[in-house]
């Protein structure tokens, strides 16, 4: 008898399995897959989710028709509620968010309206992307290669809000140089913040690297008005590193060994600190690609799937380079989680720092 | 520069290229004439149907669907007073009159006309300007745009209609809306009261819009049981030709509006809002006799129609030479020129100088097409303004709740549009002019980043700079010469207003009972806003205390001249007393149907909540028409079955919006 009990456990175990599996292939067969994108229709969130979409349908197991809703808002917050609040969580809606682990991680900085514990979602997987910064050649005294900011005077740098992660890096960057600059913030968009450089209003800023590559390069840099500075390093906690890719085809260096050259030795202090912590927060986590709570695993697995199919399909990789100039790579399942928890929050001492930094730029009245 | 200009038309009328054109016309005029719907998501819809076709077919199919949204969304200013694309928010000021008086045939021969006029000429001068363009556009930097803002907002006097203090009052009340949102640098969140939905960048124009002009429309269509027209179709004597005849007869309106809106477009980040407002403030300013502006003006259609298609060319520059989209609409045509392997840079006016010009060929021949075919259509539209009111309401309603919708496909919409509903209906019936509010609303946001960012990055020589002393000269020649015209028509015609709250509507010898409370309440909003101001940091409170202050001295004068003339009709017994008008209000069935329509915005509401939209307004649909009107059930079915099959398959499946979650998922369509 004890014999026939482990036999049916045997069995039950794999009935189950089997069932899980079959689940898992089958549950896209005849469903339609929603990608909610947490900003509106023409940005780069908007261009690369739609890119996604467009390949993802093919890759899933029961391939499933993919179809694209924009839900912007309050800087993707109002998507993000919704996601966690309001969206079914059947497995039939997947988020493509922007910037989700920055909002939370930046939330004690600013109240941004987030009603939901972001780090609760399920994972499918995240993009890590960087930014370049980029400057007028002829910042005083001239600016003929990235070192010779460190004597530019009278230099103006453009930013979008004191609290975002774009303005506190440029503003950290500058200041473990200690290059000595003006701050001009409140720009309403990087493509606002880059025709001000243009027209000399300011002379610095930063841009993500579709960005960067697509209308940063063409528009300034190959007609001789500015020059790349450097950009952001990948950053997961534990390491700072550089992949390849990022400085493809460009003559940069990353940040921090920009400053080893001109410092001679390797960034630290509470400046350092700050700044990889915010780096961390908004490049290694720089798309989520999530569940809403409670979403069934069998849709999380046919997902995570997917996106690792994507990442060597080739036909994705030349539509995205024509498409945002560069092919994006995805961390999927547990890497992704990792990421994201590492990069959702800032330790209480840097949040301090980051209250009295703010503040001095934000308290004139 | 001759030789690719020929190469680009080559390009553009040569098969598949014209086909691709012809598609995206009729594509554009769908998505103009449907409110909510624009050239936007036009875009967002057609941009997967270009992969793998060649970039001068591409940009056909894109830019002949966008040329066009702005000619076709006159479609429901005129004959529903709602605009169909934030493009067409000014046409509804002297549209919708139009098509009050019988004369929708007239308006829309005008609108299609001159926007097909406005959209070649628009092109024209921006295949001349090309020379110009860069240096123009690098040398309007935020002081030039604030300066802007201020020539804006030198047009509110002609926009003010019956009270030039209330015009400038609602202007500064425009001002302190736009002010929600989080200050300029981002830190403060501004009159947010802890909703997520105000924690923006600031409110959205169309609910905002939709609100202030198409619910009181609505709700006073729905409840004075007219048509649209509330003259017989056999009384009407202008038609279709008598609108083109109009647009001839005044060429040099048209010229001159185009060319605004050629340069407007040409300036990344004011684009389609203001574009119609500055060219309509433009049309009353620069005209003698303004009595019949805002009453049905065929010129208060012809300026901003001009404007607006003629904007379509000037918006392309920028985002293909700079690679600065100006707005999202164009942030979508930039992917599709990095989808086609198109660098936007200086190449595109020189190397690929071709495509260029084919992209203002696409728009030039994409406006005569457009403008023909809708003309063909014209008297079919124009009936509907003779359909009686109770069949039109439905139809309405749904597409103003579904315009709300689509601003950002949350409730808060809604919510928002419902408000500036209500605010819209008391400054009608106050005699407050809502047109200033939209501007100030509009403007309000530009100027107030233009500020912040100029007194961050300049010093006080900022004024000196050549084109921001123009347009200081500009502000001052403008003002001075209102005020002189002004003066000089009380001269001639004293007493005569014009426009909203004129002193010959209806219902104006009643307003001040409406305008006493509303002045009062608005001086303690301003009260409250400036006591919230004065905490906080200069960047943040700095435009709220400027125009704040106004604003409160503008209403407080306006409510101590309400109350001196409400003590003195008091003593006079002359048609003001309280007890006459509270007489005036228990005849008159307005009150009840006011709020028996906002019952019903409530039950869409509710519905929403608990089956979601695309049951909730069918089944309004179905309780108005056969309870409230009395339809038989056969109508009443097809009626909602029709709007169900339009929230289905236009909304569902060809836009895919986000729906609200009902509360009872099997109604959930998803």
């Amino acid at each position: 008898m004890p014999t026939l009990k482990k036999l049916l456990a045997v069995a039950s175990v794999f009935a189950f399995a089997a069932t899980g599996t079959a689940t898992a292939k089958d549950f896209f067969k005849g469903k339609r897959l929603t990608i909610l994108i947490n900003y509106s229709a023409g940005g780069p969130t908007d261009i690369e989710a739609r890119l996604f979409a467009r390949h993802i349908g093919g890759l899933i197991a029961g391939n499933p028709q993919v179809i694209s809703k924009n839900m912007a808002g309050a800087g993707g917050v109002v998507a993000t509620n919704f996601l966690g609040q309001s969206a079914k969580p059947n497995g039939l809606t997947m988020a493509y968010f922007t910037a989700i682990a920055s909002t939370q991680a930046f939330t004690p900085l600013k109240d941004a309206g987030l009603k939901v514990d972001s780090s609760k979602f399920p994972i499918i997987a995240t993009q890590a992307g960087t930014s370049y910064g980029y400057i007028r050649k002829d910042t005083p005294p001239g600016i003929n290669k990235p070192e010779d900011i460190m004597k530019a005077h009278g230099m103006k740098v453009s930013g979008l809000r004191a609290q975002s992660s774009l303005d506190l890096r440029e503003r950290l960057a500058l200041d473990m140089l200690g290059v000595k600059h003006g701050y001009v913030t409140g720009y309403r968009g990087s493509s606002k913040a880059r025709i001000a450089v243009m027209q000399g209003e300011a002379h610095m800023h930063t841009e993500s690297q579709p960005s960067f590559r697509a209308k940063v390069i063409p528009t300034m840099i190959d007609t001789g008005m500015a020059i790349g500075l450097w950009y952001y390093p990948f950053d997961d906690g534990e390491r700072v590193w550089s992949p390849a890719a990022l400085s493809k085809g460009l003559t940069l260096m990353s940040f921090d060994k920009f400053y080893e050259k001109m410092k001679g030795e390797k960034p630290s202090g509470i400046l350092w600190k700050a700044f990889r912590e915010v780096n961390r927060s908004s490049s290694m986590v720089q798309r989520s690609l999530l569940l809403p709570p409670g979403s069934p695993k069998a849709a999380i697995d046919a997902l995570r799937k997917a996106v690792v199919a994507l990442n060597s399909d080739p036909d994705f990789a030349r539509d995205a380079q024509k498409t945002v100039n560069f092919v994006p790579n995805y961390d999927v399942g547990a890497a992704a989680e990792k990421l994201t928890k590492v990069s959702t929050s800032l330790s209480p001492e840097v949040i301090e720092f980051l209250k009295g930094y703010i503040a001095k730029v934000t308290t004139k009245k | 520069m001759l030789e690719s200009a020929l190469q680009g038309l080559v390009m553009v009328v040569s098969w598949p290229a014209i086909g691709y054109l012809m598609v995206g016309v009729l594509a554009g005029i769908y998505f103009g004439a449907v409110p909510g719907l624009s050239g936007l998501v036009g875009m967002a819809i057609l941009l997967p149907f270009t992969f793998g076709v060649e970039p001068v077919a591409a940009f056909a199919l894109l830019m002949g669907m966008f040329a066009v949204t702005t000619t076709s969304d006159t479609i429901s200013s005129v004959l529903l007073g709602v605009p169909g694309t934030s493009g067409s928010q000014a046409t509804i000021l002297d549209g919708y009159p139009m098509a009050q008086k019988g004369e929708a045939a007239r308006a829309f021969g005008a609108a299609f006309t001159c926007s097909a006029i406005g959209g070649i000429l628009g092109a024209l001068v921006l295949g001349l300007s090309l020379p110009i363009v860069r240096p123009l556009i690098l040398s309007f930097a935020n002081p030039e745009f604030f300066m802007l803002g201020v020539l804006g907002l030198t047009m509110v006097g002609t926009l003010s209609g019956g009270s030039m203090l209330k015009g400038l009052a609602a202007a500064c009340i425009g001002i302190l809306v736009s002010v929600i949102g989080y200050s300029p640098q981002g830190g403060l969140p501004r009159f947010t009261f802890d909703t997520t939905y105000l924690m923006d960048d600031g409110l959205g124009v169309i609910p905002v819009v939709l609100g202030l002009f198409a619910i009181p429309e609505v709700i006073f269509l729905a409840i004075r049981h007219t048509s649209i027209s509330q003259v017989e179709a056999k009384d009407v004597s202008h038609g279709m030709m008598q609108g083109v005849k109009d647009v001839f007869e005044n060429w040099w309106l048209v010229l001159r509006c185009s060319v605004i809106g050629m340069y407007i477009g040409i300036l990344p980040g004011l684009g389609a809002s203001i574009v119609d407002w500055v060219a309509y403030g433009h049309a009353v300013q620069s005209t003698k006799d303004r009595e019949n502006f805002g009453k049905g003006d065929v010129r208060g259609v012809i300026a901003p129609e001009s404007a607006n298609n003629a904007m379509k060319g000037g918006a392309l520059i920028p985002t293909i030479a700079f690679g600065i989209p100006g707005s999202a609409t164009m942030a979508i045509l930039l992917g599709a020129f990095l989808i086609q392997g198109l660098t936007p840079g200086p190449a595109m006016l020189t190397t690929n100088l071709h495509i260029t010009f084919s992209l203002m060929w696409t728009v030039m021949i994409a406006n005569v097409i457009g403008s023909l075919l809708l003309m063909m259509w014209t008297n079919q539209l124009a009936k509907i303004t003779f359909i009686r009111s109770t069949l039109i309401v439905p139809a309405i309603v749904l597409f103003v709740f579904m315009g709300g919708w689509m601003s950002g496909a949350t409730m808060g919409d809604w919510y928002l549009m419902l408000t500036f509903g209500t605010l819209g209906l008391i400054m009608r019936y106050a005699g407050w002019a809502r047109a200033p509010l939209v501007l100030g609303f509009i403007l309000g946001n530009i100027m107030e980043t233009a500020l912040d960012i100029t007194l961050q990055s300049y010093t006080w020589d900022w004024m000196l700079r050549p084109i921001s002393g123009i347009l200081g000269a500009l502000c001052v020649l403008t003002v001075v010469l209102s005020a002189r015209g002004g003066m000089k028509q009380r001269r001639e015609t004293p007493g005569a207003t014009f426009g909203e709250g004129a002193d010959d509507e209806p219902d104006a010898p009643y307003r001040h009972f409406t305008s006493l409370p509303f002045a009062g309440f608005i001086t303690l909003v301003f009260a409250y806003a400036l006591w919230k101001a004065s905490g906080w940091p200069r960047e943040a409170a700095l435009l709220l205390l400027t125009f704040g202050c106004l604003g409160i001295a503008f209403s407080a004068t306006i409510f101590v001249a309400d109350l001196k003339g409400f003590i003195t009709r008091s003593r006079s017994g002359d048609g003001g007393t309280v007890a006459q008008y509270v007489n005036v209000l228990r005849e008159s069935r307005e009150p009840k149907g006011v709020l028996g329509m906002y019952g019903w915005f409530a039950l869409i509401v509710a519905g929403t909540y608990v089956v979601g939209q695309v049951y909730a307004i069918p089944i309004f649909i179905m309780l108005y028409l056969r309870f409230f009107v009395g339809e038989g059930w056969k109508l009443t079915l097809v009626y909602a079955a029709a709007g169900w099959l339009l929230l289905w398959g236009m909304f569902n499946e060809l836009i895919h919006i986000v729906w609200h979650t009902p509360l009872f998922d099997i109604f959930s369509i998803d």
